[in-house]
């Protein structure tokens, strides 16, 4: 038996075992990404929780391409409803093409994020800061996956904000 | 020389290997049955399910359940420092239950469920957040068979500070330790 014939196999056995290790190593990293994505969101949901003034669209800074045939729309509080500062605002959305474990909607207002709201979930209540000054204000609606990035499409709607002195008749100003 | 050249070659072909599973491993990113969360200012909760996919063994959702839970210091049994308003909840198997976490402290505190089926639920878990003096409603489906779940609040030491409880779906699988008011708790250390 050859030297060349004796150490091929052996060639080979550490071809293998380093592919088996390499193999191992991409598992690692696999996990490790995954993980890094679990750890920044859950990090990015901690740092929103724990400064929701800085949320803003810190959970996405690029757009992703939404699934065909994915909508949302915002159905409430109608174009120009008024309210007081500190007021609760019902938000009512209708939305096509969402998983219901990972997808979700994000809310913002005036671009800073108010709450993230999934499992079915088409409605919530806004409440408004009550330092919100007078005048139009911008909610905006997007969705998410479950990593947090937001898909390429958005519904915005203008509210008012007026003392709750001059009560409005057609919305639940407090 | 040539098994130095086969030896290079294969180091080679393991490393192009691992790039390529790594990059695809990446380009994967198997979401599981999602997080299902609602989250804001009051709090948060995960693992969602008001009725959307039910456990493998309910056909239906045999009734819905309210609870409401208050936690705080107020509540605390005598030596702890935290307290959940009750320590044992009893629903009927494949129920539909609304747990409504009234937060008395300052602090946040969690009403936490492990053990739940991870094809729907996020590694098992219904979780219910509420920041400090805020409350939080969420809603889950518990599976069929008589089992006793875990329920505790996350954040460190509060568990072993008097908030670990526990739910029992129809007779349970019997009490688990250390919770107050119910069982003792269970020391693995020496015995002397």
């Amino acid at each position: 038996m050859s030297s060349t014939q004796s150490q091929s196999p052996r060639t080979h056995r550490f071809a293998r075992q380093a592919c088996a290790l390499a193999v191992v190593a991409a598992s690692i990293s696999s996990g490790a990404a995954q993980a890094a994505q679990t750890a920044g969101g859950a990090e990015a949901d901690a740092h929103a929780q724990h400064h929701p003034a800085a949320g803003g669209s810190a959970h996405s800074d690029a757009g992703v391409s939404p699934p065909q045939g994915m909508t949302i729309e915002i159905l409430e509080p109608g174009a120009e409803a008024v309210f007081a500062p500190g007021a609760t605002v019902p938000v009512q959305v209708r939305a096509e093409g969402m998983s219901v474990s990972g997808d979700h909607w994000h809310l913002y207002l005036d671009g800073e994020l108010q709450a993230m709201v999934g499992a079915g979930r088409m409605a919530y209540e806004l409440v408004l800061p009550e330092t919100l000054e007078a005048g139009e204000h911008e909610l905006k609606v997007t969705i998410s996956n479950a990593r947090h990035q937001e898909y390429d499409l958005a519904a915005t709607r203008t509210i008012r904000v007026e003392a709750s002195d001059r009560s409005p008749s057609d919305s639940p100003a407090e | 020389m040539r098994d130095r050249q086969r030896r290079r070659a294969g180091i080679i072909a393991a490393l192009s290997c691992a790039f390529a599973l790594a990059a695809q491993a990446a380009e994967t990113g198997y979401e599981g049955p999602g997080h299902r969360m609602v989250w804001d200012a009051k709090g948060m909760v995960m693992g969602e399910n008001r009725g959307d996919t039910l456990p493998a063994d309910c056909p239906a959702i045999s009734e819905d359940v309210s609870l409401e839970v208050h936690v705080g210091r107020k509540y605390a049994p005598a030596g702890l420092v935290f307290g959940y308003s009750d320590y044992q909840w009893r629903v009927p198997p494949c129920s539909r239950v609304s747990v409504t976490l009234v937060n008395e402290d300052e602090v946040r505190h969690m009403w936490m469920l492990h053990g739940l089926p991870s094809y729907v639920y996020a590694q098992g878990m219904f979780h219910l957040e509420a920041e400090g003096r805020r409350t939080m409603t969420g809603t889950f489906v518990v599976p069929g068979d008589d089992r006793t779940y875990l329920v505790h609040c996350d954040i460190a030491q509060h568990t072993e500070k008097g908030l670990k409880a526990q739910l029992k779906v129809g007779q349970g699988s019997g009490d688990l330790p250390g919770v107050p008011g119910i069982t003792a708790p269970r020391y693995t250390g020496d015995a002397d």
